[in-house]
Order: C-alpha cells, then structure tokens, then sequence
C-alpha cells in the first residue's frame, strides 16, 4: 500500500529527486547480506521452478509404471522413482507449486483477517478492543498445529483446507502483532497533525498508521510463510493434507515412510527441498528484519 | 474584549474537559472563557501543565474519549457550536476552518510519504480532487511560507529537511486551506533561536497576508509579546490573568503573572539570580482547596485558602482572578472579610 502511494506521489519525473526512497534503502541493505541473498537465491529457483514447472519437469508426476518401481536415483531418474514407479525430480517440482501455494495462501488468509483485526483493535482501544482480544485469545488457547487439525476435521480433509486451517490459526500472530505497532503509532505527532487536518478514522488508519507498521508484518510474513509449509508438510504427513496421488512434499514423505529401509531416495528428496526453501524464507525474513530496522543497518 | 461582540470569530464560555481516571478526575481545563476577533492573535501563557495544549485540542474536539470529557456553555466558531456539531460536522471544520500548527516539526510529518503527498493530502480532502489544481495550490502555498525550490520540495521526503524546513511546511499544510483559525501550540519551541525568529516573522507576515486569527500557545514570555495583542495566562486549568500585551509587561496584577515575568532573564538588567517561582505546579488530580496558586503565592491571604476567586475586570479589558483584586468589585457579596 505504502509503495502505491509512493510510487504515485512520485510518477512524474523522479530523476531529479535526490532523496532516496526507503523502499531502495531496504534494498540496498539486503544486498550487502549475503545469507539473505542466499535465501533470495533459493526462493527464486523454487519459484522459476514453480511457475516452469511443466516445461523444466523431465517427467508426468502423476505417471506410474509398474516395470520401475522403487529405482534408485539413475541418470534417467535424477532422483530416482517412487512405488509406483513416478519420477521423484518431477513431483518435486511440482510440488514446489503446492508449497509455495500452501505458504503464499495461508499467510494471505491470516494477513487478510489479522491484520484489519489488529489495527481496529489497537486504534479504537476500549470495547472494541477487550472483544477482539478475547477471540484472539481463545484461538491463541490452542497449540497452533492442534487448531489446524481442529479446523480441518470441521472442514473435511484436503489441500484447501490445509491452507486455510493455517491461515486461521495464523491470525493471531498477525492480530498482536498489528496491534502492538498500531498502540504506538497512533499516539504518534503525525498522527495527531492528521486527525487535525480533519481525516476520516479509516484514512488515518490506512494511510498513515498501516504503512509505518508494516516492517514488522513483512518480516513476520517470510517467517510465516516457512512455518506454513512445514504445517502444511507435517498435516500432509499425517493424511490430513493433500491425497494421493497429488505431489505435495508432506504427503510424498508420508508415503515414503513405508519404504524407508529398502528406499531411502523417497523421503530424503522431498525432504531435503522442504529443507530447502523453508531455510530460503528464513534467510530472507532474517535480512529483511535487519534491512527494515533503521538501528541495525550498517552504512 | 467586550467592545465588538458581534465581529467575534471564537466565543468560549465556560469550557471544561475532564478526564476521568483510575485515581481520580483530573480538570485539565476547568471553565475557562474568552473570546477572539478576526485577524486577531491571542496568546496562551502558562507553565508545562497548566492546561493551554488541552484548551487548543478541546476547541478542535481532539481530546480522546474515554477517558476525557468536554463539556462548556458554548464554543461557538462562526456562529456553530463546536461542541454541539457531530464528529463528521466537525472533521469538515477540521484544518479547514480551524487548522493547527504542532511543536515538534521533526515527528509530526509521516516518515513515509512525501512532502507533496502529505501536503496534497490536505487540500485534497476540503478543496476538491483536481490533480493538477492540487499541485499548483501546494507550490503556491510552499511559495507563501518560504520554501526555496517548491516544486522540488514537493518531491522530498520529511527526512531530508532540516527542522525549520519542516515547520514551514506545517504552516504551509495549516494554511494551505485558508483556515479562519490557526491554533500554533508551542510552533516555535522545538527550533533553535534563529529559527524561532524567522518562523515568527513568517507566521506575523501571514496574519496580516490571509487576516487568520490566531490562537498562540506558548512558555516563552519573549515570543508572547513578539506575537500577541492579547494575552490570556492560564494556571493549574483556569484562567488567572486576561489582559493585553503591554498591561502584561508593565502592571501585571496576578501573583502568578508577575513571578512568571520575575523570572525571566532581562537583557538590559544585571542580575546574579532570577527569581523563580516557588513550589511546582500542583498535582492535577489534588488541586488544594481555594485558589489552586495560594500554596506558592507569597500574597496569600486566609480567604485564598478558603474559597477560589472569580475572574473579575479590574479595569476595561484587564481581568484578574485573585482574591486581592476581587474585593475592589462593587457587587461582590461573597467576600466576607
């Protein structure tokens, strides 16, 4: 939101402004941390992987044989084949969509709803706010993964409620943490000046106190986005995710399980590329804390 | 003031606001009155405190609700009640027709906009959404307050300006508008003294270009009398002195007006100690009994402890409340000596 009404402030001929906007000042620190670029690196192949995925896929993922089954990783294979004779690289790749479609929802579900929740709750106090406290904290009551099993065997077993079982038990996290920044940044002097020019309450709170928060919702954002795809993993592991024969990471460990002893290449794949991209997210919500924190930036 | 009742801009009677605490009701501001003409300044003088910045928020109804209160006789602002208005009424008036200059230039821009944004912002909201009327509107007025090179300015974000650049620009916002009233809540003390003096004769130069009356809060007795013609000193939430400026300098009546005037340095005269006042302001939610200044007054008499005085007129146009003035009135028959 805050870069929309930058980039609008500022469409017409920014060569000659001298003043740097923050957005390429976080940029640019991002760039000199190398752990974070790192991070960057992986998501971006996890993505090209994603959106390619038909194209740089050797293999049908959902292709079976019954003449190669549990085949080792082979030249013909990379990763070898799975029981039912399917190419691992391939539903791998292809899994990367769901992943990556798992984090990227569930944490758009959990934005969509926390964050309205939190900045009404900290901007207006008083009732407003003792209510939706008390909500959060009935959610907040249950240990995250439990509530997503809860809600996934109210809503029946499943992808998309996967996603939004995650989504929901993230709201919380969302609400506080919306909520806190809002509680400081509305006693702030811009806001005051703000309310003194006479703006509407839902102006103030979009346009001026949403954007100075959002720091912390964007760090908090990659981190979530790692946790959801391992939730996601983990509910797959245990069936209440995506069914056979989808590709989901989660599920292809769950499946691999049986065959742990004669066929290591089932779950160690899977395994290692859920490794991989929750260690990318990780990476990048550590750089971007420290890009977006003025106090740690280093000149 | 009583002269030209009908060309009154603002005419605050009794105006309270309250808040309601834990511990206890603390009257940030209890009853004051007093009135402004067009193209006029008042002055508000005080201690850290006393109640002036609440006096300012209640006009504009910026005071948050629970846990404060306002409540008066009647605010009335070009013939509206201000207290009586809805709050959709009221945001209309907002920096519109009551615009309001902060302290602390450096925080009371948003960090994340430009200057052209913010500033565009206001004239958007009361002056209509034309993209191109709002740019030229916003250079003009950065024209008005001084601002070299506007149109790149406009570009700038708050960071980059220096503190003096950014009171200008809340001016330039506050006048943008063509606001009837301007209430400047301390506009100059955040800034160094070089500053402080260019931003005065900026803001003594729009008086008399846009014929805004304005309300001028401030601690500085300097800056007072560099600005107002008319000087209201509030104590512990009343008013303790109404005057105009050169009564305030040379007969000031009220014990508190005068040991505020005591100890301010004075260049012309050598001294080794000022004189402060004794005692500290007292705590809002314990006002002692009586006149709220007898603890630290060195006049005081048995009935100050007793009873609060009224605001009295002791001569045209100079109001005093103090017990020692009050006696002077002729239809007076509370006081019982």
């Amino acid at each position: 939101m805050s870069e929309a009404e930058i980039s609008v402030a500022t469409s017409e001929d920014t060569s000659t402004a001298p003043a740097q906007s923050e957005l390429k000042l976080v940029f640019k620190q991002l760039r000199k941390n190398r752990l974070a670029l790192f991070g960057v690196v992986i998501i971006s192949i996890f993505i090209l992987m994603a959106v390619f995925a038909p194209f740089v896929a050797p293999y049908d993922p959902l292709e079976t044989t019954f003449v190669e089954r549990l085949e080792e990783p082979s030249s013909a294979h990379l990763l070898g084949q799975d029981e039912q004779g399917r190419d691992i690289l391939s539903r791998i790749i292809h899994g990367s969509r769901i992943s990556l479609g798992i984090g990227l929802i569930s944490v758009g579900i959990g934005l969509a709803v926390g964050i309205p929740l939190g900045t009404i709750s900290g901007y207006y106090g008083g009732k407003i706010d003792l209510i939706t406290q008390r909500f959060i904290d009935i959610l907040v009551s249950f240990p995250g993964i439990l509530l997503a099993i809860i809600i996934i065997s109210i809503l029946g077993v499943g992808l998309q409620n996967v996603m939004i079982a995650i989504g929901i038990s993230t709201i919380p996290i969302y609400a506080r943490l919306v909520r806190g920044s809002v509680l400081s940044i509305k006693e702030t002097d811009y806001v005051a000046a703000a309310k003194a020019l006479g703006l509407s309450d839902f102006r103030i709170m979009v346009k001026h106190v949403l954007p100075n928060c959002m720091a912390p919702i964007i760090v908090q954002s990659t981190f979530q986005i790692a946790t959801a795809i391992l939730w996601a993993a983990g509910l797959g592991f245990l069936g209440l995710g995506a069914q056979r024969p989808t590709p989901e990471w989660g599920a292809m460990l769950s499946q691999g399980r049986d065959y742990l002893r004669i066929a290591y290449h089932l779950t160690l794949f899977p395994g290692i590329a859920i490794f991989l991209m929750v260690l990318g997210f990780n990476l990048l919500g550590d750089g971007l804390r420290d890009a977006l924190d003025p106090k740690s930036r280093k000149i | 003031m009583g002269t030209n009742e009908q060309n009154n801009l603002l005419e605050v009677q009794n105006l309270h606001t309250h808040f309601h605490t834990d511990s206890g009701v603390v009257k940030a501001v209890d009853g004051i009155s007093f009135s402004l003409q067009s193209g006029k300044v008042l002055g508000i003088v005080g201690e850290s405190g006393c109640g002036k910045s609440i006096a300012s928020m209640s006009l504009m109804r910026l005071i948050p609700s629970p846990p404060g209160k306002i409540f008066g006789d009647n605010v009335s602002f070009n013939g509206k009640n201000l207290l009586e208005l809805s709050e959709n009424q009221m945001r209309q008036i907002r920096g519109n027709e009551i615009a309001m200059i902060f302290q602390e230039p450096m925080t009371s821009l948003n960090p994340v906009y430009t200057i052209g944004n913010q500033l565009g912002e206001a004239i958007k909201l009361h002056q209509g959404v034309n993209k191109q009327y709002i740019e030229d509107k916003a250079i003009e007025v950065l024209n008005l307050v001084g601002i070299p090179r506007p149109k790149e300015i406009l570009k700038e974000y708050p960071h980059s300006l220096s503190g003096g650049m950014r009171q200008r620009i809340m001016i330039a916002m506050a006048v943008s508008c063509n606001p009837s009233l301007l209430i400047a809540d301390e506009p100059t003390t955040a800034l160094d003294v070089t500053i402080q003096a260019q931003i005065l004769e900026l803001m003594k130069d729009l008086i008399k270009q846009l014929n805004t009356s304005i309300i001028f809060i401030t601690h500085d007795l300097g800056v007072i009398a560099e600005m107002a013609e008319h000087v209201m000193v509030m104590y512990a939430g009343k008013v303790v002195e109404e005057t105009d400026i050169f009564s305030l300098f040379h007969s000031p009546r009220h014990p508190y007006t005068i040991g505020l005037l005591n100890s301010k340095p004075q260049i012309d005269k050598e001294e080794d100690n000022l004189i402060p006042i004794k005692g500290t302001v007292p705590n809002p939610l314990n006002l002692p009994e009586g006149c709220s200044f007898h603890p630290r007054c060195d006049q005081v008499m048995e009935q100050c402890k007793r009873q609060p005085p009224q605001l009295t007129e002791i001569s045209p146009g100079h109001k005093v409340s103090c017990w020692h003035f009050s006696s002077f009135t002729k239809n007076n028959e509370e006081v019982e000596f």
